[in-house]
């Protein structure tokens, strides 16, 4: 591999800061860094095996998960955060009650064990995946006691979608957005929930919070920028004659901002390949896309608005 | 400027004050042994001291890494819902990955 081990170490920690699950990539990477260079990463070596570790349940990589967790377990051998790895381990071979029972003996000890609890959750998830209702009950105990935890308050919505009750997602996320509110992501997945909620107060309201994403994002998040264009269109006819003409106005606004997005694309990769260095292919779908665009417009009969 | 030259500059800057320091209380048992009238410190010690200051002052900035952006939501803008919404705490391992990894 032609990586240094320096690059594979910023790589990797950058892959950890982003919150990418990238377990091939993960693995490929830090593989050979937690065998040959364990002694150059300093303390940063047990945040790689980690990383890696889980990585390696998740492409299937035994003996590299095995390799990690002997490194750690050998340094930390006490330490709750290791035997939450090897319960992991056991869920990933398939043994969900022995892994059970080792999360149980861990609370036993230490009962404010936020992250083995949220195991137990997880695994609750993975053995009712058909009834979520009993994973949602779990859920709801634990922030209770942890209300200040954002991704279990993500989890809760997602469980919530998933059983099709938007207003308790919308609930979740409405939490979020008190906790966090410079965030525009989760301003997007509220107003996501509202439009899937359907309706016209609250596709109005979905209007609102994807036009507050898209202005904290700097017009950067294409998806509230598409869910502005959407929740437009569709409100269009249904509202009075002056929300209408406000509707078709933050529309056109919305389509002309993706197809400024598009065509920037474009242009960027063709220049790339002009000069001969590394051939990124422009993004093919990018005419398709510009139908979309549209064709949603030409519902309100507004091609002209796309420049 | 390199690594180790704003090091530098942090000792330097440091010493100068300590250095300082020291003229300071040694200049005060002078004019009380002379029996003269305190007043002020002389101009060298105060130039020095102030010197020594903004040269440490420069150094630890440049030694403690990059400067953050102010707005709060400026490193978010990036990010998409694509990876904020992965959540490792509560990540499951029976998926996909078996099947496409296995290298039987």
């Amino acid at each position: 591999m032609a990586v240094s081990w320096e690059e594979a170490r910023d790589k990797l920690r950058e892959l950890r800061d982003s919150n990418v699950r990238d377990g091939e990539s993960v693995v490929d990477l830090g593989e050979r860094l937690v065998r040959k260079y364990s002694s150059k990463l300093g303390d940063e070596l047990w945040l790689v095996c980690e990383q890696v570790f889980i990585a390696a349940l998740d492409v299937d990589r035994d003996d590299v998960a095995d390799m990690c967790l002997e490194k750690l377990s050998s340094n930390f051998p006490k330490s709750s955060r290791v035997m939450k790895l090897q319960g992991m381990m056991l869920e990933s071979q398939g043994c969900a009650d022995e892994a059970e029972e080792l999360y149980k003996t861990i609370l036993a000890q230490d009962p404010t064990n936020a992250a083995v609890r949220k195991r137990l959750i997880a695994l609750s998830k993975w053995r009712n995946w058909k009834n979520p209702g009993a994973t949602i009950k779990m859920l709801t105990e634990y922030l209770e006691v942890f209300m200040a935890d954002n991704d279990a308050w993500l989890e809760l919505a997602d469980l919530y979608i998933a059983q099709m009750d938007y207003d308790r997602a919308a609930y979740c996320m409405e939490e979020l957005i008190l906790s966090n509110s410079f965030n525009h992501l989760y301003h997007q997945r509220y107003a996501e929930i509202k439009y899937s909620k359907g309706g016209k107060e609250n596709k109005e309201l979905a209007r609102q919070y994807f036009a507050q994403a898209v202005k904290l994002s700097n017009n950067c998040n294409m998806r509230a920028l598409y869910g502005l264009l959407m929740t437009c269109t569709s409100l269009c006819g249904k509202v009075s004659q002056s929300e209408d003409s406000k509707n078709k106005q933050y529309a056109t606004w919305a389509a002309k901002m993706i197809a400024e997005k598009y065509n920037n694309t474009w242009v960027q990769d063709k220049d790339v390949s002009l000069d001969g260095k590394k051939n990124v292919t422009p993004s093919k779908d990018v005419p398709q896309l510009m139908a979309s665009v549209q064709q949603s417009l030409s519902l309100l009969n507004l091609q002209d608005g796309v420049a | 400027m390199s690594h180790p030259l704003k090091k530098v500059a942090i000792i330097v800057g440091l010493a100068c004050i300590v250095h300082a320091g020291f003229s300071a209380a040694q200049h005060r048992s002078f004019v009380r042994l002379t029996e003269q009238e305190f007043s002020s410190l002389p101009l060298d010690i105060v130039v020095q001291s102030i010197l020594g200051l903004f040269l440490a002052s420069y150094g630890i900035l440049m030694v403690s890494g990059d400067f953050k952006n102010i707005q709060v939501n400026a490193d978010m803008k990036e990010k998409s819902f694509e990876t904020v919404g992965n959540r490792f705490a509560f990540c499951t391992f029976e998926h996909r990955g078996k099947a496409l990894y296995s290298r039987q």
